[in-house]
């Protein structure tokens, strides 16, 4: 069974200049990249690299100008199914603020199964089962600016959540969000991929959660330059470096201990690996 | 040493007697001196914007004062105009306030209102544009073409063209890829090293608190729950994690170690101090006999 859910193909796009006479410049130049059901991909890249502009052909808010977007199967360029498209594909972005329109907590998370035409009983459930999923269904009845802006980010998730998509795209969620909404946000996602069997896709800034992704896709100057398992890119620390990225910082303590000869593991992705390696080769000094 | 800022039983309430009121902040003492790196930090909500806006007179205090060099700020319009010249905000997401045609137009506008002499202004920009990494060739060009990343830097570096002695800086760092992160902190640590200027900081990022700051303050609630060094204020991982903070991924390293039976000396929160911990461990079996 083919299990893939989005095929991106040859993907070219541009934005158009203000400037007739100007020459576009590619953003995104040839970005072939398969997404399978269920998992979850973390991607990085510098700042214009196009990262953001790959997630936005995801749900068709931008259509490609070469090449092609499939997802579940629809063609993003096919203009009657671009209903379809974002009801499986939702997006959550950077700044929660701009994401919430109602007074009311649980307003706000009707809003899209509302316009899709969900029946009445059945969002009151979408609804309540989304603030329970991010750990919000206390704070139902709310309003949403008196939040925190992790707690705002939560609600704007539960929104997309409650269009029951089958996949759902994180443009830098965590950008603005203190440690305690970091944390809750990667818990969430976490839930989301084990539980509901999401696919999640994860742009983000903070190697830290690329980490605990089971994909890693490097970006860099609108083209793929990596691919591969978090513990496998990870240990590309000069090349990463040079794109302008890092490395978890548990890896680079094993990098800058490594160049001074001493012999540890130089892929521990978390804490408690890092930790672990350590006191093995440490224990009894 | 006398502070150059000094904040004095500080409170601010937003929309007082209605039913929106909400205590922003309460009670707050914090000096701040010549020099020194304050990395501020706390929950979002905890009052760090609504604290360095008072800073430079951007909002009133309901009670309380801030003194400058020993003076109210808020006293007159004079000392008003005085604090702004010599106190610099730079707010989140600064980019979205460039409006001049040029990058350079941009960066003379603090100087400009400041009426300074045109040559002076001319110099201040220069002078920024260097601070920040804009180069030349950049300087005449609209802002809107330029990277976020540049962008970003053009707004720094028009705070920095008042040449402010407090140089105030709210998430300086935040929407940024790694690389762009580091540029902006070496632009503020080069501003801080040249000049003396005293340097305020708020950060989501522990671990860059950690790094660059001299001392911390971090907010609860609209009150400074605890202040000092990096080293005190990252010895209390539990009271942190409570406050929806966190401590340093070496400081986490570090403690789950220690649980491990490996005990590093003090508290470590950065990568270095972490390899030189754990070389001294390595250093002292070869001293062994």
């Amino acid at each position: 069974m083919d299990n893939t859910v989005i095929k991106i193909d040859d993907l070219t796009f541009f934005y158009t200049p203000d400037d007739e006479d100007a020459a576009p410049q590619d953003v995104l130049s040839g970005v072939s990249l398969e997404i399978e059901k269920g998992s979850f991909v973390a991607v990085l890249g510098h700042n214009g690299s196009g990262k953001s502009t790959l997630a936005r052909h995801l749900n068709a808010l931008l259509l490609p100008k070469g090449g092609s977007v499939t997802v579940f199967g629809m063609d993003t360029r096919d203009e009657a199914l671009m209903l379809e498209i974002r009801r499986r594909v939702g997006m959550v972005f950077q700044n929660p603020d701009n994401q919430i329109v109602s007074n009311v907590v649980e307003e706000d998370v009707a809003f899209a199964p509302e316009n899709l035409g969900v029946p009445t009983p059945e969002i009151r459930q979408r609804v309540d089962e989304a603030l329970k999923t991010v750990g919000m269904y206390q704070y139902r009845t709310h309003a949403p600016h008196l939040l925190s802006g992790g707690q705002k980010q939560r609600i704007a998730i539960a929104g997309v959540l409650a269009m029951r998509p089958k996949c759902v795209v994180f443009d830098e969620p965590t950008a603005m969000l203190d440690p305690q909404g970091r944390r809750d946000v990667m818990k969430i996602i976490g839930r989301m991929k084990n539980e509901l069997g999401s696919t999640v896709i994860l742009i983000t800034h903070h190697m830290e959660e690329a980490a605990l992704a089971d994909r890693v896709v490097v970006m860099s100057d609108g083209q793929i330059v990596m691919d591969g398992p978090p513990r496998q890119i990870f240990t590309r620390v000069e090349e990463l470096e040079a794109l302008g990225l890092t490395v978890p910082g548990t890896v680079k303590l094993m990098w800058e201990l490594r160049k001074r000869g001493l012999d540890v593991p130089l892929s521990t992705l978390t804490v408690d690996e890092c930790a672990q390696a350590l006191a093995a080769r440490f224990a009894g000094k | 040493m006398e502070p150059i800022l000094k904040i004095e039983k500080l409170s601010h309430v937003y929309s007082p007697g209605t039913p929106f009121e909400t205590a922003a902040l309460r009670d707050v003492d914090l000096e701040i001196y010549k020099g020194e790196i304050l990395g501020v930090i706390g929950h979002t909500g905890s009052g760090k914007s609504t604290l360095i806006q008072h800073l430079n007179a951007l909002i009133k205090p309901t009670s309380g004062r801030v003194l400058l060099d020993g003076h109210d700020i808020n006293a007159s319009k004079q000392s008003i105009r005085e604090v702004r010249g010599r106190v610099g905000l730079v707010f989140q997401y600064p980019e979205y306030q460039l409006f001049e045609e040029t990058v350079k137009k941009d960066i003379a506008f603090g100087p400009k209102n400041m009426k300074l002499p045109p040559e002076e202004i001319e110099r201040r920009v220069m002078k920024a544009a260097r601070f920040c990494g804009v180069g030349e060739e950049l300087l005449d060009r609209a802002p809107f073409d330029l990277s976020g990343g540049q962008k970003r830097r053009v707004a720094i570096a028009g705070v920095i063209a008042m040449l402010p002695e407090v140089l105030v800086l709210d998430e300086p760092m935040a929407g940024l890829d790694p690389r762009g992160r580091e540029e902006i902190m070496e632009n503020i640590l080069a501003y801080h090293d040249e000049t003396g200027a005293a340097i305020v900081i708020v950060t989501h990022s522990m671990e860059e608190a950690a790094r660059h700051a001299s001392r911390m303050a971090v907010l609860e609630h609209g009150t400074v729950a605890l202040s000092g060094t990096p080293e005190e204020v990252f010895s209390h991982g539990e009271e942190l994690r409570r406050m929806g903070l966190a401590t340093p991924v070496m400081t986490d390293v570090a403690d789950k170690l220690c649980k491990l039976g490996v005990k590093l000396p003090g508290t470590v929160y950065t990568v270095e101090q972490m390899v030189n911990a754990l070389l001294a461990l390595e250093g002292g079996r070869h001293d062994a006999p």
